[in-house]
């Protein structure tokens, strides 16, 4: 994970003019602010443009992690000196073709980062200025956030800046809107379950993960170093399970005095034991209140041996099944573990709830079976710590993220996906010993996107569970991923936008766009997808895009899209050979041409799927096979009648003949008589 | 099937109604006439015998051979008949008519004239007809270009290879979409 002071591949290479965010800031390309680089992407200068003297900087958010687009709409009502101020946010053109960016604008901190790194040894901050100043600064900004329900999430000493050039002013805490909570932040400081999980896979946390970051960064301003700098996060972590996160962060270092009762009390792993707001508080005000001891894990009578290591507690244990699931396995299936929970942990309940958790899996068998095994047990071994599958580990409320930042890395989606399909994050909320209100929508989102997952076809699966769980999540379907496109109105321009490109697919339509739009505009039946990909019958299909495409284009007013269209005309092609009339395909054609020139997606839809003119064109060429049947019985009999004419035109030809015979004779008669008349 | 059919029906019809139809000119035009006009009737019998052999060696049951010798036998007999009216009708009159080898040339002669009539004019009509029909074969090939060129050849196709051709046409397009 980049720091917050490592330039993130800076795309500056866009056009240097200034940029404008909505009707109130401009982003300026050429002014970068290395500074200032966040996670989430590179800084530049930006200024307001309605007059108003504020000092700001835009991120410019690269994209390679999910934003966290739901939160800043509440950050921008903090106006709150201890928060650098979110001020607004949007997306910008960015980069070659037309590329667009998540743009943030803050406003701009008048001192430097605290921290450039976490490595760099510096002089101890004093008590009373970590009292006054760094406490009297932040904790305010925190009970503020706490009260609205925000996690920062990234709260640490390389995201705190000086309010003015000396620091007289105090500190101010870093960006928190444009990544997740947790997803930049380095293991030491979070707590011990979220520390556990993958960065993205960390979930929302809350203020009481804050108050945990924010003790560690206050150690880590009071020594002036990184207290654990010489172990790894592995090692810290196993030392934190050990021996408790107080413990093994300050390990033998002499800490101000009366900083040991906060620190202690935000740093107990133990959410129910740890430090609140209201504690933090009362310190603050002179209450001083009797240290906590961080209560320690319940540890065996005997250890057990897997791995080639003796381990005495649930929680390490658990960790160590699911990084050797094969050997896990055997010490499951052997009643090794059953053995150790019922005579050297003496928890019979535990045993029990382990060896239910075992006969869940043997329902289902299959490949995954020994890893399922493996995460249900380590679910009930360590109920707290998060899921952990294969390669995974996230908290179930964290799975949405992950799922994201698994998608944009490419790498363990499949995981994640088998996370929810074996209903993995429900078995965690059962494995709760105590029933939390606040899991229940885990439950609901976990049945949900089973049932998603279920279904293979077109609009669901992976991708769909996706964009359902993460309804601030841009397309990231190759063709439109560079265009941020939030909203389906969105997807519709960079679509237009990339139809103009080379190197565009054939289809506009892919998984991830289906997914996408079956997300975000439930207007359709899921049959209607389904005819996208699946159906063979590319009539059908290319109808079924501009029916979807042409109701996203009316619902959200966009503008004429010519290149779109034009597009989909090298799609409709065959829609033009469901007509069998010749003549109508090229008035056909030239109706599509008009219509895609006008950019009108149903203008486009009505001149493929006519019904009148199908119906007619039906009609028609029943009525011209019947016409051909017929010409081709006449020709044939004509052919008969020419190659033995004989035969047909004998008969006739006597009679012509009698009645030629008949009217000379008459003739002739009629001239006699005249003749005896006139004698 | 169905000409043939009417035409065995028009052939049983003549025949079973000619022995009919035969006794009844006897009974009301040859017996009077051989009564009340003997010289006309006699002029007329030997001046029809032409006519009566082609009714006899006409296979036709529509007897078009009589019915083209007939008129035109008649005419070669009406000039005598006309002339024996106007000036002595009379058997001896008649007798001496057929006496002259004038008389049977010009009634034979005129039945001659049928003759080639009947075997002159249904071959002129033959000719006439296929020329009308190879007209109309290309007329109907016309129609057929261009039912082709507006509907395109699938029109061409019978009810099985038109399904059979959409079928291919559909998995070529569904390859192609897959592609």
């Amino acid at each position: 994970m980049p720091s917050d002071s490592e330039a993130v591949d800076a795309k500056t290479d866009s056009a240097q003019e200034p940029l404008r965010l909505g009707d109130r800031f401009e982003i300026l390309p050429s002014q970068a602010v290395p500074a200032l680089d966040g996670i989430a992407g590179p800084a530049f200068g930006a200024r307001s443009i309605r007059g108003r003297k504020v000092e700001c900087f835009a991120l410019i958010c690269n994209g390679d992690i999910p934003p966290r687009t739901e939160v800043p709409t509440s950050l921008s009502t903090i106006d709150n000196p201890g928060l650098i101020r979110f001020l607004d946010q949007g997306v910008v053109p960015w980069g070659p073709d037309g590329h667009r960016r998540l743009a943030m604008v803050f406003e701009r901190p008048l001192g430097r980062r605290l921290r450039t790194t976490l490595d760099t040894v510096l002089e101890p901050i004093p008590e009373d200025q970590i009292q006054r100043v760094v406490m009297q600064s932040l904790v305010p900004v925190l009970k503020e956030l706490a009260g609205r329900g925000i996690t920062h999430g990234g709260i640490r000493p390389t995201n705190l800046f000086l309010r003015d050039n000396n620091g007289a002013a105090g500190l101010a805490l870093g960006e928190c809107a444009s990544v997740p909570p947790g997803i930049g932040q380095p293991a030491m400081f979070e707590p011990i379950e979220r520390a556990m999980a993958e960065p993205a896979g960390r979930g929302p946390g809350s203020s009481a993960d804050d108050l945990f970051a924010f003790a560690v960064t206050v150690l880590f301003l009071a020594l002036g170093r990184n207290p654990a700098q010489e172990l790894d996060d592995e090692a810290l972590l196993s030392a934190r399970i050990e021996r408790g996160s107080y413990a093994a962060l300050v390990g033998n270092a002499r800490l101000p005095q009366s900083l040991v009762e906060p620190l202690r009390g935000l740093m107990i792993d133990d959410p129910k034991q740890r430090w609140g707001m209201n504690q933090l508080e009362l310190w603050l005000s002179g209450r001083r209140l009797s240290p906590k001891q961080a209560l320690p894990l319940k540890k065996a009578s005997r250890p057990v041996e897997f791995a080639g290591q003796d381990i005495w507690h649930c929680r390490g244990l658990a960790r160590m099944l699911v990084r050797n699931s094969g050997a896990a396995a055997l010490l499951v299936d052997g009643g090794e573990l059953d053995r150790w929970l019922r005579r050297g942990l003496l928890d019979d309940v535990m045993a029990e709830a382990v060896a239910s958790a075992i006969e869940g899996p043997l329902a289902g068998g299959g490949k995954t079976f020994i890893d399922r095994v493996v995460t249900r047990v380590s679910i009930v071994l360590d109920s707290a710590a998060p899921i952990r599958y294969r390669e995974k580990s996230v908290m179930p409320d964290g799975l949405a993220v992950a799922l994201a930042d698994a998608h944009l890395r490419r790498d363990g989606a499949q995981s994640l996906a088998e996370i929810l399909a074996w209903q993995l994050p429900t078995f965690w909320v059962h494995a709760q010993p105590e029933f939390r209100a606040d899991l229940v929508p885990v439950i609901q989102m976990g049945d949900a996107m089973r049932a998603l997952l279920e279904k293979t076809g077109p609009g669901f699966g992976l991708e769909r569970v996706l964009y359902e769980m993460n309804p601030y999540l841009r397309c990231l379907s190759p063709t439109v991923i560079e265009y941020h496109a939030i909203t389906p109105g969105e997807l519709l321009v960079a679509l237009e936008l990339a139809a103009g490109r080379r190197d565009r697919a054939r289809d506009p339509f892919d998984r991830h766009v289906i997914a996408f739009i079956a997300a975000r505009h439930k207007r359709f039946e899921d049959g209607v997808f389904v005819q996208l990909l699946t159906s063979g019958d590319p009539v059908r299909a290319v109808a079924a895009m501009l029916t979807i495409l042409g109701d996203i284009q009316a619902r959200f007013t966009v503008e004429p899209l010519p290149a779109l269209c034009q597009w989909l005309c090298t799609l409709i092609e065959p829609a033009f050979t469901r007509f069998h009339n010749r003549p109508y395909r090229d008035v056909a054609r030239k109706r599509v041409e008009k219509a895609a020139a006008d950019g009108r997606l149903v203008d486009l839809l009505r001149c493929i799927d006519d019904p009148e003119a199908i119906s007619k064109d039906v009609k028609g060429f029943a009525g011209a096979r019947r016409q051909h049947k017929a010409i081709v019985a006449e020709t044939e009999k004509l052919r008969g009648l020419i190659s033995k004419p004989d035969e047909a035109t004998e008969s006739t030809g006597r009679q012509v003949a009698a009645v030629i015979s008949s009217v000379v004779g008459i003739l002739i008669g009629v001239v006699l008589g005249l003749m005896l008349m006139l004698k | 099937m169905a000409n043939s059919e009417s035409r065995s029906r028009s052939r049983k019809k003549s025949e079973g109604g000619g022995g009919g139809s035969g006794i009844i000119i006897f009974l009301f035009v040859v017996l009077p006439a051989s009564i009340f006009a003997a010289p006309t009737a006699l002029l007329f019998i030997v001046g029809l015998i032409p006519t009566v052999v082609a009714a006899i060696i006409d296979r036709d049951p529509e007897k078009s051979a009589p019915l083209t010798v007939g008129p035109m036998n008649i005419c070669g007999i009406l000039p005598f008949t006309m002339e024996m009216w106007r000036h002595n009708h009379t058997l001896p009159t008649a007798l001496h008519m057929l006496s002259d080898p004038l008389t049977w040339l010009v009634m034979y002669g005129a039945a001659a004239v049928g003759w080639i009539f009947y075997y002159m004019i249904p071959p002129m009509v033959t000719g006439f007809e296929v020329v009308r029909w190879q007209g109309r074969v290309e007329t109907l090939r016309g129609k057929k270009i261009a039912l082709i060129e507006e509907w395109g050849p699938e029109v061409t196709l019978d009810d099985e290879a038109l399904i059979q051709q959409q079928q291919q046409a559909a998995a070529a397009m569904a390859q192609g979409a897959r592609r």
